[in-house]
């Protein structure tokens, strides 16, 4: 089921709301159990052949996490490490069958030239993210984050459906103190107000902006091959994606921190002005938010911690250490990422680019560095970027992730490349863009252009309602030219009408399904 | 040594690793507070402090640190042993 549909909006929703509130008022377990199993069928509505791995899933990660954290409490060490690495094999052996087998059994046939003997295996349905949940729950309890609770509890915990699907990525510290709070279960207007209104601005996002924006955008990558992209066509498709991209994404977190906000739980940020970012490091602080933290915990810093102790044991100075300690650890962290999207050589490529660019990023860093401490001899100071320097900060920034989304969005590298050379201008200068694209894709663009450069983002706009988990640390990031916050009187009742109004209206175009579900 | 010293040396690294000309540490500071402090930086930061300190900490303990003044504990815990 999808958030963008009818059935979930008018069907789905008001009964899960309705069924759990009601069951709240009687005894909370009983709510819990209500939303656990609708959760479940959420789940099931899309492909019910695939909800016996979601619970084998839920049921294992349980036992196992059960008994790390009891071997934990009695300080056995050893065998918290050994159920550890073996609920870590077992999830990852289950994503790597179904994401990855394929892709590896097609690139050894191709290179042996024996027939590859694997049928198509279908993707289940948010594989990749149910599992990152899990893994960082095996990971919590070996650590002593996660305690024993509930089977009720834990599994509502891992189905709650306004995460399930493509997240946020949830710790067990963030989620679970609050369904067993004791509040859990009780409506509070609030909550529902609040979140039906950032459930509506993400909603908008989709099918309002994105949508709009894939209908310009997706004919122009498909025709790909069929005709040579020129200079205009290629920046129109490049920069059409990156908006798409981001609203897409962005608008589904939104839906799912305000559906979370709904049944009373705060759900972490995923999505912070990334494309108002100065660097592409700040970027990926603020891109997919929690799959960044899941995998600067548990790859790139496991990696890099002795990578950095080694370059400093061996006195390693210059080019040496910048490629033991940032380089290495920096390429292997952003390969998981690409290809953590999906089987593909795109991904990987797309995963190489952002690596090198993290590299680079992190160079000018030490040159300033270099710099600063130069002048700091001479008894001078360093003085802070003028604003034609820091706009180019921004504008290399966003010119290397749309270089890079193109590679993400196409369907192979040879039709990357085709994209960058009309970008380029490899193609001449024509600048005509095909007829198809009406006028209709420059108010698109000038829409996202608006809202992504000047406009606050969800939580800023929600920013007096605690819209989310973590919100205080963001509170203060990346401020918008244009100020305004919602109030609950009648101009930000109309604000949520509208927005929800529009948001619904424009779901009738199509149910277009989310680029993350593909994930 | 106590931890008014730690925090004093652990401010001179840290301004060496974030290259900043001063910085007002105190056991409330927190990543947030500075803005040369992200993964990569927070990784140079904790060797640079396990060499000084000679000292060696877990993955799970470097994760764990949410402020200086939870740094300092952990100096003062594993410099005690």
């Amino acid at each position: 089921m999808l958030f963008n549909s009818y059935i979930f909006i008018f069907g789905f929703l008001p009964l899960a709301l309705a069924l759990t509130y009601l069951a709240g008022r009687f005894l909370q377990p009983l709510a819990k159990l209500t939303l656990t199993l609708l959760s479940l069928g959420f789940y099931a509505f899309w492909r019910p052949v695939h909800l016996p791995i979601l619970l084998f899933s839920i049921v294992f990660n349980y036992v196992v996490g059960g008994i790390i954290q009891r071997a934990y409490a009695a300080g056995k060490e050893r065998t918290v490490r050994v159920w550890m690495v073996l609920g870590l094999l077992v999830d990852l052996s289950m994503l790597g069958w179904f994401k990855y087998a394929n892709f590896v059994a097609e690139n050894v046939a191709s290179l042996t030239g024996v027939p590859d003997p694997l049928p198509h295996i279908i993707l289940p349905l948010a594989i990749s993210f149910f599992t990152f949940q899990k893994i960082a729950y095996l990971i919590d309890s070996a650590r002593g984050d996660a305690r024993p609770m509930s089977f009720l509890d834990f599994s509502l915990f891992a189905a709650f459906f306004p995460q399930l699907i493509a997240g946020p990525i949830v710790h067990y510290k963030e989620v679970v103190p609050q369904i067993q709070a004791r509040t859990f279960g009780r409506l509070i207007s609030r909550n529902l107000l609040v979140g039906l209104t950032i459930f509506a601005i993400g909603l908008f996002k989709k099918t309002v902006i994105a949508d709009t924006l894939a209908s310009q955008a997706n004919p122009l990558f498909e025709a790909s091959g069929a005709h040579a992209f020129n200079l205009a066509s290629g920046w129109m498709a490049a920069l059409l994606y990156t908006f798409q991209l981001y609203f897409d994404f962005s608008g589904y977190s939104d839906m799912a921190i305000g559906l979370g906000r709904m049944f009373g739980v705060k759900l972490p940020l995923n999505f912070h002005s990334p494309l108002r970012a100065a660097s592409v490091i700040e970027y990926w602080r603020r891109w997919h938010m929690t799959l960044q933290r899941f995998i600067v915990a548990y790859i790139f810093q496991p990696l890099s911690v002795p990578l950095n102790r080694y370059a400093a044991e061996k006195g390693l100075q210059g080019w040496g250490a910048f490629g033991v300690a940032v380089a290495v650890p920096t390429f292997v962290t952003f390969v998981a990422v690409g290809v953590w999207h999906g089987a593909g050589w795109t991904f990987v490529a797309f995963g190489v680019m952002h690596a090198i660019y993290i590299c680079v990023n992190e160079a000018w860093r030490e040159h300033r560095k270099r710099v600063r401490r130069k002048l700091r001899k001479q008894g001078k100071t360093l003085g802070e970027p003028a604003a034609p320097e820091r706009v180019s900060y921004h504008l290399l920034t966003l010119l290397g992730v749309i270089y890079a989304n193109v590679m993400f969005r196409s369907k192979s590298v040879g039709d990357a490349m085709e994209v960058w050379a009309g970008m380029s201008g490899f193609r001449g200068l024509d600048l005509s863009l095909p007829a198809a694209l009406g006028w209709g894709v420059w108010s698109a663009l000038a829409l996202a252009f608006g809202l992504v450069f000047l406009a606050p983002n969800t939580q800023q706009i929600m920013g007096r309602f605690d819209p989310a988990f973590n919100w205080r640390e963001w509170k203060d990031a990346a401020p918008a030219p244009i100020r305004w916050t919602w109030r609950p009187d009648t101009a930000g009742l109309v604000f949520a009408g509208v927005v929800l109004i529009a948001g619904v209206l424009m779901v009738q175009r199509g149910r277009a399904i989310f680029l993350y579900f593909n994930f | 040594m106590s931890s008014a010293e730690i925090l004093n040396e652990l401010r001179e690294i840290m301004i060496d690793v974030f290259d900043v000309d001063d910085l007002e540490v105190t056991p409330a500071t927190t990543a947030e507070d500075v803005e040369e402090w992200d993964s990569l930086s927070h990784v140079r930061l904790v060797v640079a402090v396990e060499r000084k300190f000679k000292i060696k900490f877990k993955n799970s303990e470097i994760e764990a640190l949410k402020s200086v003044g939870d740094l300092v504990n952990l100096i003062e815990a594993k410099t005690a042993a």
